[in-house]
């Protein structure tokens, strides 16, 4: 009677802890809605025959929406800020437990980043780690991808079990908690489209960005490993890998960096698409297709771009139009009038 | 590894489970592996200090225990030997023991001289000019801890209290058990070597206090001294004179009260989950009436070791001896108690220099040994005093001499701090060249990095801190207290503690590592 | 035995004098200092005086970066770019690179310098590798990229701790 006496109030107590812990941690709903687009993936996990892997330049710049709609292609992003090759890869692994896609597009902008070091400050580092891996699931590839990840500061306080239990890293939040917190304590809304997240404001890129050179030109050993290890799981689970580029024109994507993933695709026998080079091709108007200034792309800008890189999917790719199976359409449509719908209600708000 | 960090919580939970899954006799094997493991955590350069001094005193101990017993078995197999003889005999042994006491004591006591002199910056600039570099600068990790402990032990095997420990392993594990490493408790090796070396069972009651006295620990550690820890270094600055030096003596009390205790609490509470009994090292000394009694209550194994191996011998040595023939002779009463000051002086330097070889250090150890002289001095007028006003038994007197003292030892504490003894002494002037109250209402407060709600904090721990001494003052221990209790309502309370420590704890990304205030020593 | 504790005396005395030793403590460094048309740039300086000493820019654009507030701007002028990025509500400037080969550094090297003369002004030791030089002072660094033997980028930037 008292071990049961005991296991009760135990449980009682590990209950109120999962309840504070989701009561602290960033809730990703209405401001940073970043942070909401990995662990919106498990909702929309299962008949995807894409999925896109990478950082901004993929949750920004293609429509699942329009891939269905135009080619019957159902597709996934497994989009974050400045998410890592490392990742990237970790994310694919953890992705192939759900499903496996008939092609995996993985953008290449992240091969620059060798070490979590060389992505810049290391604050931001901590907390765009956070955006990616505080929302995916508890799993041997969620600590594989922490570990790899972590920054040297991360490391010295042993963070890597905060992102087992973030109610150690959010532990002080009490005293910060917004409205947001409690609204979404227990259930959160959708904020991305099958991982797009959609932006429609107008700001026309004007004039170039200037940029510096890099350092070097040569991508590091530990991006060329992580590319290497994505393009045999691709090939182990019989899906075609495909390299892109995004078409957006800042951060530069230097000639040298163009050349090594060009070599590379060529060798390893993988399509490659630099759509940076295809910018006229696509329709991007730099005047009405971006959200801020040439960084990303609006929704219009991403729906031209899901648009001819459908086309590029269904003939290079062979991947069928699924708009024959009335399950998939059905879910689809559904997507497809949410999507419309935020459509106006963003383009009403901002009027 | 810090005793406030995630993995050392891990590597608890593990040793925990490991310690009473396996067979009794192999326990002390774990604890040795796992005091190992632990000091290998602060780097492989630092575990050549701890193997020098095991293996030092080890083998001196071990020489004196085998010259002592090859004495008595010589006296015993020659009875006929004259009363000279076997004087002659016992002062050989006994030269020979002094000599290699002295080189043990000389090599490992100037090992933490010198490391605690690199650290004295005109040091460093001296000694860096093209030598070669070998071990790393930092102290090594509880230097000053093992070290006394692993002295304490040679100085009572020559004094023929303890016999010398022949299995080094078990010695080993006496010097480096870790959960005393990092700041104490000092341990006599015949009460700890007794529970080290044996098996313990599995006790619930006994886990669950030791785990009760870790939590309570990082409450003190995490929610009460590292959130004030950035007041203090703020107040630190050359700006804050007088009443704010005032508010800088008492956040300081309630930092190193937090961060010293609470890391004594973590220490004893896992130690005492492992079924051995650490000394305490704490008896509530803000309770103190006076400077005697609170060195009586604060740092107590220290204090004992000092007692016993610097003042004692001191005392009795030829040279204060001499000084007792020479100043009785000269003044009656006064001339009784001068032997007694100056070992106090030669005992209060010592633990100057054990904190700290810079002169503020020195200057601490010399005022806590001034206060101390002058109030024994003192003393006949004070029996006057209390004979004729009868304010002994009054509450409120007991309550002035706690307050009276707490203060007094607030303002010697700040030593501390400063580094340089002119800095402190104008600080110290302040007080009553420009105290204004004021800043405790016109906002300085609130510019020294810590918002209302850490104030609010503070305060509401600084009032249960105050309550659980209150209850071990008057009844004891309040775990057992608590265990008389209802189990729901002991675990709420626990639970809700334990809530405290991981909501309002300072620790994680965006708070500054903090080790404890006690590891510099 | 008492040869033995002498014997131990000398190895511990000789170890002690061995140890401890440190490298002296360096004085504070202050970084690289550029001159531009009497204006003086400094790594992690505020900005607003330094641009309104510039003049009016060629053009001014803002990198956004991904899910944070606060932007970095790129000002582009006749000969350079500098870019600065918003610290605790001010912006301070955190690059400045060369775009032709009017600027020299305080150096005097300059886009179409040589290896050698790069070497002879820095030293041979600031060379990662044929194609990359840096060099740290303070709180900032100086980056030149060589191709085929010659200067082909001049960069100053903040170090981010």
């Amino acid at each position: 009677m008292g071990k049961i006496k005991f296991c009760a109030q135990l449980g009682f107590a590990l209950a109120i802890l999962l309840l504070l812990q989701a009561l602290l941690i960033p809730k990703y709903m209405e401001s940073t809605q970043e942070g909401a687009l990995i662990g919106e993936y498990y909702a929309n996990a299962g008949g995807n025959d894409v999925i896109f892997i990478g950082d901004c330049e993929v949750y920004e710049n293609f429509s699942p929406i329009t891939l269905w709609n135009e080619y019957g292609i159902p597709s996934c992003i497994r989009g974050s800020p400045q998410q890592t090759i490392w990742q990237s890869y970790y994310l694919l692994e953890e992705t192939l437990r759900y499903e496996t896609p008939q092609v995996v597009v993985f953008n290449v902008l992240s091969m620059k980043y060798d070490t979590p070091e060389s992505t810049g400050d290391p604050t931001r580092r901590e907390a765009y780690n956070r955006l990616t891996l505080d929302s995916m699931r508890p799993s041997v590839f969620k600590w594989k991808a922490v570990q790899a990840s972590l920054t040297a500061d991360e490391r010295a306080q042993d963070a890597q079990f905060s992102y087992l239990f973030p109610i150690l890293r959010f532990h002080d939040r009490w005293s910060k908690l917004m409205a947001e917190d409690f609204t979404y304590w227990l259930k959160k809304d959708q904020v991305s489209h099958n991982g797009y997240l959609m932006q429609t404001g107008i700001k026309p890129m004007t004039d170039a960005h200037p940029a510096p050179a890099p350092a070097g030109y040569q991508f590091g050993s530990a991006s060329w490993d992580y590319l290497n290890r994505m393009e045999r799981l691709c090939r182990a689970h019989g899906i075609k890998l495909v390299l892109i580029k995004a078409p957006t024109l800042y951060p530069v994507w230097w000639k040298e960096w163009d050349a090594q993933i060009r070599s590379y695709a060529q060798e390893k026998g993988l399509l490659y698409l630099n759509m940076t080079e295809s910018l006229d091709e696509i329709g991007i108007d730099w005047n009405r297709d971006t959200y801020d200034a040439g960084l990303h792309l609006n929704v219009w800008g991403a729906e031209k771009a899901a648009f001819w890189f459908g086309r590029i999917l269904a003939t290079q790719c062979s991947l069928p139009d699924r708009r024959d199976d009335d399950a998939l359409c059905a879910r689809w449509a559904a997507k497809t009038d949410i999507y419309e719908q935020q459509k106006q209600t963003q383009l009403a708000s901002a009027s | 590894m810090n005793l406030i960090s995630i993995r050392f919580v891990i590597f608890s939970a593990v040793l925990l489970v490991l310690y009473y899954r396996i067979s009794q006799k192999w326990q002390r094997i774990v604890l040795l592996a796992a005091s190992f493991c632990f000091y290998l955590c602060a780097g492989t350069e630092s575990l050549f200090f701890i193997l020098f001094t095991i293996l030092t005193t080890y083998f001196c101990a071990r020489c004196i225990g085998r010259n002592q017993a090859r004495l008595n078995r010589f006296l015993s197999g020659h009875p006929a030997l004259t009363r000279e003889d076997k004087r002659c005999r016992r002062d050989k042994t006994r030269r020979q023991n002094r000599l290699l006491l002295a080189l043990c004591l000389t090599a490992n006591f100037g090992l933490l001289f010198f490391c605690k002199a690199c650290l004295i910056q005109p040091l460093h600039q001296a000694l860096s000019d093209g030598r070669l570099s070998f071990l790393t600068l930092a102290l090594p990790l509880g230097i000053s801890f093992f070290l006394f402990q692993s002295a304490g032990y040679v100085i009572d095997v020559y004094r023929g209290t303890v016999p010398a420990e022949r299995n080094p392993c078990k010695y080993a594990l006496f010097v480096c058990y870790f959960p005393q490493l990092i700041q104490g408790p000092i341990s006599r090796f015949s009460p700890l070597s007794e529970q080290l070396f044996r098996g313990h069972p599995f006790d619930g009651k006994e886990v669950s206090f030791g785990l009760q006295r870790m939590l309570w620990g990082y409450f003190k550690k995490l929610v009460v001294a590292d959130r004030i820890a950035p007041a203090v270094a703020a107040l630190r600055q050359s700006e804050y004179t007088g009443a704010a030096f005032g508010a800088l003596t008492l956040f300081y009390a309630i930092q190193i009260y937090g961060d010293f205790t609470g890391g004594i609490d973590i220490a004893l509470g896992l130690s005492q989950a492992l079924g051995i009994r650490l000394p305490e090292n704490f008896r509530r000394p803000f309770f103190s009436k006076s400077t005697a009694e609170y060195w009586r209550r604060w740092h107590i194994t220290l204090g004992q070791w000092m007692k016993d191996d610097i003042f004692f011998p001191v005392s009795v040595s030829a040279g204060v001896r001499k000084l007792s023939r020479i100043s009785r002779s000269h003044w009656n009463g006064f001339g009784k108690r001068l032997p007694v000051y100056a070992a106090s002086i030669v005992t209060w330097l010592a633990t100057g220099i054990w904190h700290g070889l810079t002169p503020n250090f020195v200057l601490w150890g010399m005022l806590n040994c001034l206060v101390i002289v002058v109030s024994e001095e003192l003393t006949p007028l004070y029996r006057r005093f209390h004979s004729r006003f009868a304010l002994k038994d009054k509450p409120w007197y007991g309550l002035f001499e706690i307050i009276r003292t707490f203060l007094l030892m607030n303002l010697i504490r700040a030593c501390d701090l400063f580094p340089h003894v002119g800095d402190y002494w104008s600080r110290v002037c302040s007080l009553f060249t420009g105290f204004h109250l004021r800043v405790f209402w016109d906002g300085t407060l609130m510019g020294l990095g810590l918002t209302g709600l850490d104030y609010l904090i503070l305060a509401g721990s600084a009032a249960l801190m105050l309550a659980v001494s209150l209850i071990q003052e008057k009844t004891g221990s309040v775990r057992k207290l608590l265990w008389r209790w209802p189990a729901p309502v002991r675990r709420g309370l626990l639970f809700l503690l334990g809530l405290a420590v991981l909501l309002m704890g300072h620790y994680g990304i965006g708070y500054q590592a903090s080790s404890f205030l006690y590891n510099q020593f | 035995m008492k040869k033995i504790c002498v014997l131990l005396l000398i190895v511990c005395t000789v170890l002690w004098i061995c140890g401890c030793s440190a490298p002296a403590p360096q004085p504070a460094e202050s970084g690289f200092v550029l001159t531009v048309a009497d204006c003086t740039i400094t790594m992690g300086a505020e900005a607003a005086p330094i641009l309104a000493a510039l003049g009016k820019p060629v053009t001014v654009t803002e990198e956004a970066s991904c899910a944070f507030d606060g932007t970095e701007k790129t000002y582009r002028y006749e000969h350079f770019c500098l870019t600065t990025c918003p610290v605790n509500g001010a912006e301070i400037v955190c690059r400045v690179w060369f775009t032709d080969d009017s600027l020299s550094t305080a150096e005097g090297i300059r886009i179409g310098s040589s290896r050698d003369a790069v070497a002879q002004t820095y030293g041979g030791d600031v060379f990662k590798d044929d194609g990359l030089c840096v060099l740290n002072r303070g709180e900032s660094s100086l980056t030149i990229l060589l191709t085929n033997g010659a200067v082909t980028s001049v960069q100053y930037a903040l170090i981010i701790k």
